[in-house]
């Protein structure tokens, strides 16, 4: 056979694998109100993207099935008010990237006639996402992206469940505040330290802000490339300012490098604040072990609201049964299941699928925190579109593993302050 | 020549046609990004194709425009003055890069290209006024002042002359004394050298108009996607997708930045819409597999192939020279 044969005959094969993929999944009898996701389901982020999907599907199901939870939409064979019509969301692919993420959301606007969309994980791609929403008067459910900037642009049609990181970064204010009034701490001077991208940067911002709101005095602030192979300039920046803590965005490499270098250059201080991502990383943990003993993150979840809501572990296990490599369940897919439930839950009351009586209904949306998953103390949005009730978690490491301290009511562990100096 | 202008003008009258006609937004938004891919392949063309420089961070000159864009409406002045200043500062970023490094040879302007897009990359992520990582965000409005409009066919009505300039300004440039002269240089710079044509000056000229191009094309991305960072404007991933479509569809021809696109165009994007939503990425797959196929077989692109096809049917005569892809 040709080479050149056999070259077209893959192409030919791969064309026709591709086409004939997604089409089995479409269900026949029942009436159907399809939400359109926007995920970014290749590229970089494809592997969380995966997840977000296992998330969003399994939230669809259960609204759609008869097994009730303590959760909003749960079991009851669909929407009531809409004949128990059932609810099938179409996922699109974002790749990660804002042009395409822009093509994605009127693809499933206007072919797939999405009733609302949701999405997108990424910041940037939910920038582009939701303009396409607000052109075409389509209400948009973000449950998942922490730019600030998202809810400040004035749109009509954007809602926001997951705080930002404005509310992350006063969340740590906030523990401090508390922290004075229990134990009578001293904390002026913090250092801000983060990667160049759009994590740190966004979170640096957001902290940086939170110190001029709540009193503080920034004493450094450092940005790096995520890619860097030494930080030791970057330590003594920080340690010539003297901080009393120092809140940290960093992933795993660059996160080790760091704690390596306050311990060599004995940077001490009575706290170092995470952003989650390479703090909490298991890699992280396994390689720094004791050495990042009393370290606090800052989480949006946590399986401790179990005490809170009986149906976390519920969930983790139907979620660690679909997921690929049986996952638990975390901050983004926790987040990206209920906003499933809080875009049902509007559709549901609303009664209708038309965008304006679902964009009222999700203005009144108003879902007690202790029937979601998340350590919210509701569901209700303010006039830019962001929900007012959310709050994140902090957690501190202790006997090697990240405990939750506060909010105060579900904390688990009480504080251990200051943090262990090192040891050399 | 005649030729040309005929398919142009054909091009030309069904893509207003389809704007004014159609209102498939997802087309539209197809048929945008396919012009405007083809405008920024055929930027790349100018200074990688003609004159044989291969360019690995054209993205940065995109990147000039779409900033010019987003900093002109953040400070509330027009979009339209974002096309000469975005220009402007694109060529200026060519000269300055171009001086030093046009007149290496071999692979080193490549290199030099990937450097120097790395700086500005990394400097844009530490400067406050440029958005660092956070990029832009760009208010939505609608008219002709504010050059944004709800509808897609205004997009595709600009997108459609500013291919059909640029296309114009490169059958200019076949013709025109710069043209032969970045193909001489091209063919043998040394030869060329020795008849007295000043390698350096004439390929800045083609880089910055080259730069002009990719930046007039990064205002109408800016005013089209309302969203301006690092990675969807000046990252390397934008440099090397411009250049797979300059190379996919033929390099130094006419046609070939334009056939490349629509081949991206239609596989990266159009195939990623029907069937990413499965996330196993088989439109990449695909995609990935035709740049292969080219790469092994068809090394002179869909148009340079084409040309060659007819250039053994007819014979040479009628073609003119230059036209194939060769690097």
């Amino acid at each position: 056979m040709h080479v050149r044969r056999l070259g077209a005959l893959i192409v030919t094969a791969l064309v026709a694998a591709a086409v004939s993929g997604p089409a089995a999944t479409r269900a026949a009898d029942a009436p159907e109100i399809v939400i359109g996701s926007v995920l970014p389901l290749t590229g970089a982020l494809a592997q969380t993207g995966a997840g977000l999907r296992t998330a969003q599907q399994l939230a669809a199901d259960l609204v759609n099935g008869h097994v009730s939870y303590p959760l909003p939409m749960v079991g009851k064979t669909g929407l009531p008010h809409l004949g128990h019509a059932r609810i099938r969301l179409v996922f699109a692919d974002s790749q990660g990237k804002p042009d395409q993420a822009r093509a994605a959301a009127e693809q499933l606007i206007t072919q797939e006639h999405a009733v609302a969309l949701i999405g997108t994980y990424a910041s940037s791609t939910t920038a582009t996402a939701s303009q396409v929403a607000e052109r075409a008067g389509i209400p948009f459910l973000n449950p998942d992206s922490s730019a600030p900037g998202l809810t400040a642009r004035g749109l009509k049609w954007f809602f926001r469940t997951t705080p930002h990181d404005g509310t992350f970064a006063e969340n740590f204010y906030q523990f401090l505040g508390d922290l004075k009034k229990s134990k009578n701490i001293a904390v002026k001077r913090v250092a801000v330290v983060g990667e160049d991208g759009l994590f740190g940067t966004g979170a640096g911002d957001a902290e940086e802000a939170g110190a001029k709101k709540y009193g503080y005095d920034v004493a450094t602030r450092v940005s790096y490339p995520a890619t860097t192979t030494e930080v030791n300039a970057e330590v003594q920046r920080v340690k010539t300012s003297s901080p009393d803590v120092i809140f940290q965005a960093s992933y795993v490499p660059d996160a080790l490098l760091f704690m390596r270098g306050y311990k060599q250059q004995g940077v001490n201080v009575k706290a170092i604040f995470a952003q989650d991502a390479g703090f909490v990383d298991p890699n992280f943990l396994k390689a720094i072990g004791a050495d990042a003993e009393g370290v606090f993150t800052r989480e949006v979840f946590s399986m401790d609201i179990k005490y809170r809501n009986q149906a976390v572990p519920l969930i983790d296990q139907l979620f660690r049964q679909r997921s690929d490599g049986a996952k638990p369940l975390d901050g983004n897919t926790a987040r990206d299941f209920m906003g499933v439930l809080v875009l049902a839950d509007a559709i549901d009351r609303a009664g209708s699928t038309k965008p304006d009586a679902i964009r009222d209904a999700l203005m009144k949306t108003n879902i007690p925190g202790k029937l979601t998953l998340m350590p919210w103390s509701r569901i209700h949005f303010d006039a830019t579109g962001q929900n007012d009730g959310g709050a994140g978690i902090i957690e501190q490491l202790q006997d090697g593993k990240y405990e939750t301290v506060w909010p105060f009511d579900v904390a688990v562990r009480p504080v251990v302050w200051p943090m262990p100096a090192w040891k050399h | 020549m005649r030729w040309h202008l005929l398919a142009l003008g054909a091009i030309v009258v069904l893509g207003a046609a389809a704007a004014f006609g159609l209102r498939d937004a997802v087309t539209l938004d197809l048929f945008f990004t396919l012009l405007l891919y083809a405008v920024l392949g055929q930027s790349w063309n100018w200074i990688s194709g003609y004159a044989g420089n291969i360019s690995f961070g054209h993205a940065i000159f995109f990147g000039c425009g779409a900033y010019a864009s987003a900093l002109c409406v953040t400070h509330g002045l027009s979009p339209w003055l974002a096309i000469p200043a975005g220009a402007l500062v694109a060529a200026l970023l060519a000269l300055v890069t171009g001086f030093p490094t046009l007149a290496l040879r071999g692979h080193y302007f490549s290199i030099a290209t990937i450097a120097v897009a790395a700086l500005v990359d990394a400097f844009v992520r530490t400067q406050p006024w440029l958005g660092r990582a956070n990029g832009f965000e760009l208010p939505i409005q609608s008219g002709w002042a504010a050059l944004q409009f709800p509808d897609k066919g205004p997009y595709v009505l600009l997108a459609l002359a500013l291919f059909a300039i640029v296309q114009l300004a490169t059958i200019a440039l076949e013709r025109s004394r710069l043209g032969y002269y970045l193909r001489a240089l091209r063919a043998n710079h040394a030869a060329a050298a020795s008849v007295g044509i000043d390698e350096r000056r004439w390929k800045l000229i083609a880089f910055a108009w080259s730069a002009t191009m990719a930046a007039a094309a990064g205002v109408l991305y800016a005013q089209y996607t309302l969203f301006v960072d690092p990675p969807s404007t000046i990252a390397l991933a934008i440099s090397i997708d411009i250049a797979l479509i300059g190379v996919v569809g033929g390099i130094g021809t006419l046609w070939g930045p334009a056939a490349g696109a629509l081949v991206y165009v239609v596989l990266a994007k159009g195939v990623a819409l029907r069937i990413g939503g499965t996330g196993k990425g088989y439109d990449l797959v695909i995609y990935g597999a035709i740049i292969c196929l080219i790469a092994a077989w068809k090394p002179h692109g869909i148009v340079g192939t084409v040309v060659d096809a007819l250039r053994r049917r007819r014979g040479a005569a009628d073609i003119p020279p230059g036209a194939t892809g060769t690097a």
